[in-house]
């Protein structure tokens, strides 16, 4: 789920911080540019360490210090086949969204939600739909009683920044993970405590 | 002139063992998500624009290793992370709160160092991915049905039942069993409880 990244990079750091010692004002400056921000390798988390400081130069017509540095960050960017397990966050009639906590753009689509399912109107939600999964003589609802929901990486896009959007849009992702829960052990894990194969012969 | 600080982080030699492990990943689940007209593989660089500011080029390496639950969560407890309700004092960001918050309920919580390198050591008769074996220590399966949707094609690979079941026992025998996420209605009965009897108590 999260792999360590290296990256060089020019850093001012603002005259407010010289005080600071030189690290701590390099990883000051560090976070605010890269924490909680998506690049094209993922979304920053933490800052694992500094490897080199270079330069300390002051530009003409500048009061602050910049500097060239080296350094490792923990990037969130989980692989295409992982297994993670989220919770529910909402649906609607295109599929679910899971959230991580921290992360809150994972989708389910419809087309990878276990068939046959059927999507009918919350009745404790009126803005929400609410998919459930028959199968056999039982159906299973997906909703906020699971507690957790187990979803394999499928996809992960990074949507390019939006020019124009409507009115009521939803707030622009920049990283979307795509998920599916149509495979043994996938979904709520609720639906597999108490469950035994179906034939020896699947192996 | 300053090499990498030993207190921020994980220091050289610890943990850095399992990264040489699981970055070199030879399965089919590799890391490649950067479109491959960026790459230049003959210098094993990328530059490319971030989005954030598009007018800088930062120049990177992008999978200097890939970490397992536990080295994040290890990472952040270095740090001083905890769960205490007064979070201002040690120095971890919000995100970095949320990211531990959500690592506290896997079962990266109960693992250690040595747990995770005894497994993938133990893990070399199995013939598994380096992916699968990651997934294994992040999930922790209990079951054959949770291990499938890990295990890729497992009847080409010839991993058979057997194989399956020496897995499982594997994990259950080297991996502790993962924390008990309390349902949220049990949470409220406890503290009703809770409240009634020191009710009593201070009548008496």
């Amino acid at each position: 789920m999260f792999c360590l990244s290296e990256l060089e990079d020019t850093v001012r750091v603002p005259p407010s911080d010289l005080n600071l010692p030189l690290e701590v004002a390099i990883k000051k400056a560090l976070q605010k540019l890269f924490l909680d921000k998506v690049l094209s390798i993922g979304l920053c988390v933490s800052i694992y360490g500094i490897k080199s400081i270079e330069g300390g130069f002051v530009l003409p017509g500048d009061g602050a210090a910049t500097y060239k540095v080296v350094f490792r960050i923990v990037v969130f960017r989980p692989f295409v086949g992982e297994v993670i397990a989220a919770k529910f966050k909402e649906s609607d009639s295109n599929g679910l969204r899971l959230t991580l906590g921290f992360f809150e753009d994972v989708y389910v689509p419809a087309p990878l939600i276990p068939t046959p399912n059927r999507c009918e109107p919350d009745p404790y939600n009126r803005n929400q739909m609410r998919w459930v999964w028959k199968y056999g003589d039982d159906e299973f609802i997906i909703d906020d009683s699971c507690q957790q929901i187990k979803f394999r990486v499928e996809n992960i896009s990074y949507p390019p920044v939006p020019t124009e959007r409507a009115e009521d849009a939803k707030p622009f992702a920049p990283m979307v993970v795509t998920g599916t829960i149509d495979d043994d052990g996938l979904g709520p894990v609720s639906w597999w405590e108490a469950c035994a194969p179906i034939s020896d012969a699947e192996d | 002139m300053r090499g990498a600080l030993p207190n921020w982080g994980l220091t050289k030699g610890k943990g850095n063992w399992f990264h040489a492990l699981v970055s070199s990943l030879a399965s089919r689940h590799d890391q490649n998500y950067i479109p491959t007209n960026f790459l230049d593989h003959h210098k094993n660089r990328t530059y490319l624009f971030s989005p954030i500011t598009s007018d800088k080029t930062v120049r990177m390496k992008a999978n200097a290793g890939t970490l397992t639950n536990f080295e994040v969560l290890d990472l952040l407890n270095s740090r001083g992370a905890s769960n205490d309700t007064t979070r201002v004092i040690a120095p971890i960001t919000t995100l970095e709160y949320k990211v531990y918050d959500y690592l506290m309920e896997t079962p990266a919580c109960t693992q250690t160092l040595e747990i995770i390198t005894n497994f993938s050591d133990q893990c070399e008769d199995f013939k598994l991915a380096k992916a699968e074996i990651l997934n294994i220590i992040n999930i922790r399966p209990s079951s054959t049905v949770n291990l499938a949707s890990i295990l890729e094609e497992p009847s080409e690979r010839g991993i058979d039942k057997k194989a399956k079941e020496g897995i499982l026992k594997l994990v259950e025998a080297l991996l502790p069993s993962p924390p008990i996420v309390e349902a949220r209605g049990e949470n409220e009965e406890e503290e009703t409880e809770e409240g009634e009897q020191l009710a009593t108590a201070v009548l008496r």
